[in-house]
């Protein structure tokens, strides 16, 4: 007996080293839960008395389904449809995941179509050093007038739309009807001839003297750009033109409420890669059955758009609301 | 005292292992979480064994109470059983008493002879017999008497759904027929899995418009009357015209071999028998499998 308290008493004071204080040392509950100090196991007959949790029956399985279907979660829905018909034969059951099948495909089918429409899209995309130039020569406008932002940021688009320029000043084309260049105005005041410069190049130099001279005009306030005062003096000053072609950045044009005095269709160069195109030029070129050229790729037919369809541009989605784009992300 | 001692060291050495006393400084506070805490356990056992007692006794009551309001039911009995109904209904909210007392108080008032059941009755029957438009009377009428009642307003929406589905070209992945068989044939202008139901304009891509009758293959199409449907073999309006036909018809795969039955089969359903009789169902001229790749125009005619 003295044997057996010794080795007890020498058990106690050994394994009290390594034992845990539950006034200092336990560790503070992560779940909020109380800390239950003993047992710390749970005996689950008499402790955890709780019922076990049941198997969601019939009814509740056809509901969850019916609920991921109502919220196009078609793989979810199928699989409950699964397991409720393998409790019990259902017509409902039975139809709602003939339907969820036939959606999933179709949606896993419309979205093969996106992605080859995008693969095919890129693969036609020019890039942006020859974005002007390009764009100019694959589209042939005719009796178009250039309607050109001259502002800082536009020096490299305004290089490669003189390069296009070039052989055609020498050859005597006539499809250019002239050129307007407008720049920024810091006043936010209305003034066509103060922000603009019109005129119809006979050479090149000439040409390319105007859009330097222009260019010195720029204040440097990108965002109060004229855009449609530029289009509003070429549609003055060439009554004849049947075009307009607009070269500019992506910055919303603060003269916009003038925009519908424009009656030219008007075909919008918009330079430099943003993260979203400007939505107001979606509207212009709806407004003026003209059309938008942005990143590389070319958006036609915009006034076919109906209310509620969808357009994206990149990875921005616009819808038509009230007879205009707006943008969804 | 020896035995006290040891019972003792024994108690705190076997917690130590636990981990969750102090040998040294066990507390009073300690010891009173401990009792509580195996109280506690012991008190949620009672109270579980206790709400499955009730529970089994609520189930009894309920089945006895529907068993009870069925037999009344059955014997045409409806006051009764719905009062029965209702006392189900206290033990268990389920859906088929609830049922069953709108069924009852229907059968009662049919009974009395209340107008507002009896134009309601009249609707159904019209309802399932395609007869569209007096249907709606009938269920307008029934409004008119009782404005609140929800079921007449459900029914007219239904019906206006109906006349609408008359309006577009049915697509089915099965045969077309008189009646629904799964797996075998639609019912011409009703809704099942396999149909897609498309309004008059122009689809540059038939496959991106079906969404059930292609998800197995298009083997039927039914055109109403005063519709004109043309289908092109290549996207865009372009290539051969594979049909060109003004409903009324019905137009059957005849890649699928559709049996003769099909073509001389009176349908139970007037309307259907009206509008598709056998000299408008036809073959297809060629494997309608292949027609969701071309495009096609649906127009109403006069």
């Amino acid at each position: 007996m003295k044997a057996l308290f010794t080795f007890f008493a020498i058990a106690a004071v050994v394994t009290s080293a390594s034992a845990q204080n539950p006034r200092t040392g336990l560790p503070v509950p992560a779940t909020g839960r109380t800390n239950i100090p003993f047992p710390a196991v749970r005996f689950p007959t008499v402790f955890n008395p709780g019922p076990e949790a049941k198997a969601p029956d019939f009814k509740q399985l056809v509901a969850t389904g019916d609920y991921y279907f109502n919220q196009k979660r078609y793989n979810d829905a199928i699989d409950h449809y699964n397991r409720a018909l393998e409790l019990q034969a259902d017509q409902h059951a039975k139809d709602q995941l003939l339907r969820a099948q036939a959606l999933k495909a179709h949606e896993e089918k419309e979205m093969a179509i996106l992605l080859e429409e995008e693969r095919k899209a890129n693969a036609v995309r020019i890039p942006q050093s020859e974005f002007v130039s390009k764009t100019l020569t694959n589209n042939a406008w005719k009796k178009a007038v250039l309607v050109c932002d001259v502002t800082g940021s536009m020096d490299k688009y305004n290089d490669q739309t003189l390069v296009w320029l070039k052989p055609r000043i020498e050859a005597g084309d006539s499809s250019i009807r002239g050129i307007v260049l407008f720049n920024d105005n810091k006043d936010h005041e209305i003034n066509m001839l103060r922000g603009t410069h019109s005129f119809k190049p006979a050479t090149y130099e000439e040409a390319a003297e105007r859009f330097k001279s222009a260019r010195k005009e720029s204040n440097g306030y990108d965002v109060y750009e004229n855009n449609i005062q530029g289009l509003l003096r070429a549609q003055a000053d060439y009554p004849s033109a049947e075009n307009l072609i607009m070269i500019h950045d992506n910055n919303e044009p603060w003269d916009f409420s003038l925009a519908s005095q424009v009656t030219k269709p008007v075909h919008m160069l918009v330079c430099g890669p943003s993260a979203a195109l400007e939505v107001s030029f979606l509207n212009l070129a709806r407004m003026t059955k003209g059309s938008v050229h942005f990143n590389g790729l070319s958006y036609t037919n915009l006034d076919a758009y109906t209310e509620g369809q969808t357009l994206k541009v990149d990875n921005t989605m616009y819808v038509v609301r009230d007879g205009k784009f707006e943008r969804m992300n | 005292m020896k035995q006290l001692l040891l019972s003792f060291f024994v108690f705190f050495s076997l917690q130590t292992v636990y981990g969750q006393l102090p040998v040294g400084a066990p507390g009073l506070g300690t010891v009173v979480s401990t009792v509580s805490s195996m109280g506690r356990g012991l008190r949620q056992a009672n109270e579980a064994q206790k709400r499955e007692r009730e529970e089994e006794e609520r189930d009894y009551m309920y089945t006895n109470f529907i068993t009870l309001a069925d037999t009344f039911y059955n014997r045409q009995q409806y006051e009764k059983a719905i009062s029965q109904y209702q006392q189900a209904l206290s033990y268990k909210n389920e859906q088929y008493p609830k049922d069953r007392i709108r069924l009852a108080t229907a059968a009662q008032a049919r009974l009395d002879g209340d107008p507002y059941q009896l134009a309601v009755d009249k609707g159904d029957s019209l309802l399932a017999l395609s007869q569209f438009q007096p249907a709606l009377d009938r269920y307008n009428e029934a409004l008119a008497l009782k404005p609140g009642e929800p079921y007449p307003k459900d029914m007219i929406a239904k019906t206006n759904l109906e006349i609408a589905r008359w309006k577009t070209v049915h697509f089915s992945g099965l045969l077309i027929g008189g009646e629904r068989v799964d797996e075998q044939t639609s019912r011409a202008f009703s809704n099942d899995p396999w149909s897609d139901f498309i309004i008059t304009g122009e689809y540059p891509w038939i496959d991106r418009v079906l969404t059930f009758s292609n998800f197995s293959q298009l083997d039927g199409i039914a055109v109403p009357a005063n519709t004109r449907l043309i289908i092109y073999s290549e996207r865009n309006f372009r290539g051969a015209t594979l049909l060109d036909v003004t409903g009324p018809a019905i137009i059957y795969n005849s890649a699928s071999m559709p049996s003769d039955s099909l073509f001389t089969e009176t349908y139970t359903a007037p309307l259907l028998q009206e509008n598709f009789p056998p000299e408008v169902r036809t073959r297809s001229t060629s494997d309608m499998h292949q027609w969701i790749n071309g495009s096609m125009e649906i127009r109403t005619v006069k």
